[in-house]
């Protein structure tokens, strides 16, 4: 039930982004494409489990172009050159560290490391976001701006699928199995999706304010 | 199996981590609210000392005109008026038509005629609102000439599109204040002025050959008032000076100030 709601979640805020796409900004775009991107390889993996009773592949897949796609978002999302090169330089050294994890250990099922990774480089992106806009607080209000609720977004799943990984490992080394706990990782996927389908439409919904001060003054 | 310990410690760990993270993300809207109230008071208070330093730059610029227009009727016009009346004085003595005298009466006030021309032509607050910067500087440079101490000449390297009326009045003041130092204690024989105009910027570099100064000297005692106005103005409008003297080797001021509006 919960995988449903999820989907359904996913499927709404991409096909509102991609129904203001043309409105939007170049971040919202990519951020629209990774949500797409997203749902297409839910629905890939969901029949590669159904068909193969296997889905790492298209997981590992994933989780490479995610990569890029976040790195390509909060390149987008920072103003200076020197953030900029600090998020290149966690991008490619979590893709290397990625691709050599899946060469060595061919048996990882699940990618929880490269995840667990990967969480924190997030997590290191939206501080130094936050970072950024207490550093110059131009922005009269902060509530209504798209790029706060991605990043909040970004930051809410980002330790949550920290402490979740961090968890999992803690649970399995010590061979304890909680049935319920991938119900968690969905929630958290519900709560992502939703606030970042909020960020496209606050964006879009100050988009659409200022073309019509533009236009009628 | 689990225990009912281990479900217990999961789902407590979950509350305790989503109650952190909303609160840390509440306290962050407050705090950036908080941050950008003293930003847009520190805003105003820079807008204030702008418009204060403008205000100041503006009468600092009117003085220096008055001082100029006296100085000028002083030294030019009441000379030759004065020279007028002594040569009227000679004619109404002399009781009978010399035509010497009468051109070299003739003369004095063409001459006056013309210096009046120059005064009324200089410098006043329209004509800085409506002359670009180069013209003003070089109406300043022709003034310097004209009263004969040193010899200034100006160049012009580039082309100057709009350039917002707050900054070119700071800018002229710069240059004005720099002249006026120069004058006062360089004891040089020439000056040269050179725009150099960039895309986005508009270097400034004033050179003079008089006797040079020790800079930081200078700068930390109560002496150097000038030169702390012209960093001091350079600043407020976005841009840096940087005076570059050494005793009997003359002086280099250059601005580099943002260019535009």
């Amino acid at each position: 039930m919960i995988e449903i709601i999820d989907a359904i979640v996913l499927a709404s805020a991409a096909f509102f982004g991609l129904f203001h796409f043309r409105k939007s900004g170049i971040l919202f775009r990519l951020l629209t494409l990774y949500l797409l991107y997203t749902l297409i390889s839910e629905v890939v993996s969901f029949y590669s489990s159904k068909i193969f009773h296997n889905n790492s592949l298209v997981q590992k897949i994933y989780l490479f172009v995610e990569i890029i796609f976040i790195s390509g978002i909060y390149y987008l999302l920072f103003r200076y050159s020197r953030k900029r090169r600090i998020i290149i330089v966690l991008a490619a050294f979590l893709f290397l560290f990625c691709f050599f994890y899946f060469i060595l250990d061919k048996q990882a099922i699940l990618p929880g490391y490269p995840l667990t990774l990967e969480s924190i480089m997030l997590i290191i992106f939206s501080v130094m976001y936050f970072y950024q806009l207490l550093k110059y607080p131009y922005e009269h209000d902060l509530l209504s701006m798209g790029e706060f609720w991605l990043n909040s977004s970004v930051l809410v799943y980002s330790t949550g699928s920290f402490v979740f990984w961090v968890t999992f490992h803690y649970l399995y080394s010590h061979h304890i199995v909680l049935p319920g706990l991938p119900v968690i990782m969905n929630a958290l996927d519900i709560l992502h999706y939703f606030l970042l389908g909020l960020a496209i439409f606050f964006h879009v919904k100050r988009k659409s304010l200022i073309m019509h001060k533009d236009a009628f003054g | 199996m689990p225990s009912d310990n281990d479900l217990f410690i999961v789902i407590a760990g979950l509350i305790i981590f989503f109650v952190l993270i909303g609160m840390s993300i509440t306290l962050f809207v407050l705090f950036y609210y908080r941050r950008r109230k003293s930003y847009l008071r520190e805003n105003e208070l820079l807008k204030a000392n702008f418009d204060k330093l403008l205000l100041h730059s503006r009468l600092e610029i009117q003085e220096q005109i008055f001082n100029s227009i006296s100085g000028e009727i002083h030294d030019n016009v009441g000379q030759m008026l004065s020279v007028a009346k002594v040569q009227l004085n000679i004619l109404s003595e002399k009781r009978e038509y010399d035509s010497e005298v009468v051109a070299g009466i003739k003369d004095s006030i063409n001459q006056v005629i013309q210096d009046l021309r120059h005064i009324a032509k200089g410098l006043n607050a329209e004509n800085i609102q409506l002359s670009s910067l180069p013209e003003i500087v070089q109406r300043e440079t022709e003034r310097i000439n004209r009263v004969g101490f040193l010899q200034a000449s100006f160049i012009v390297e580039g082309t100057e599109s709009e350039m917002g009326k707050d900054q070119k009045l700071i800018l002229f003041r710069i240059v004005q204040e720099s002249l006026q130092n120069i004058l006062k204690h360089a004891n040089a024989h020439l000056v040269k002025i050179v725009f150099f105009y960039h895309p986005d910027k508009i270097r400034i570099n004033i050179i003079d050959d008089g006797k040079g100064f020790d800079f930081e000297k200078v700068i930390n005692t109560n002496k150097g008032i000038g030169l702390k106005n012209i960093l001091h103005r350079a600043k407020q409008i976005g841009g840096i000076a940087k005076v570059t003297s050494m005793p009997e080797k003359g002086t280099i001021i250059t601005i580099d100030a943002p260019y535009g509006n």
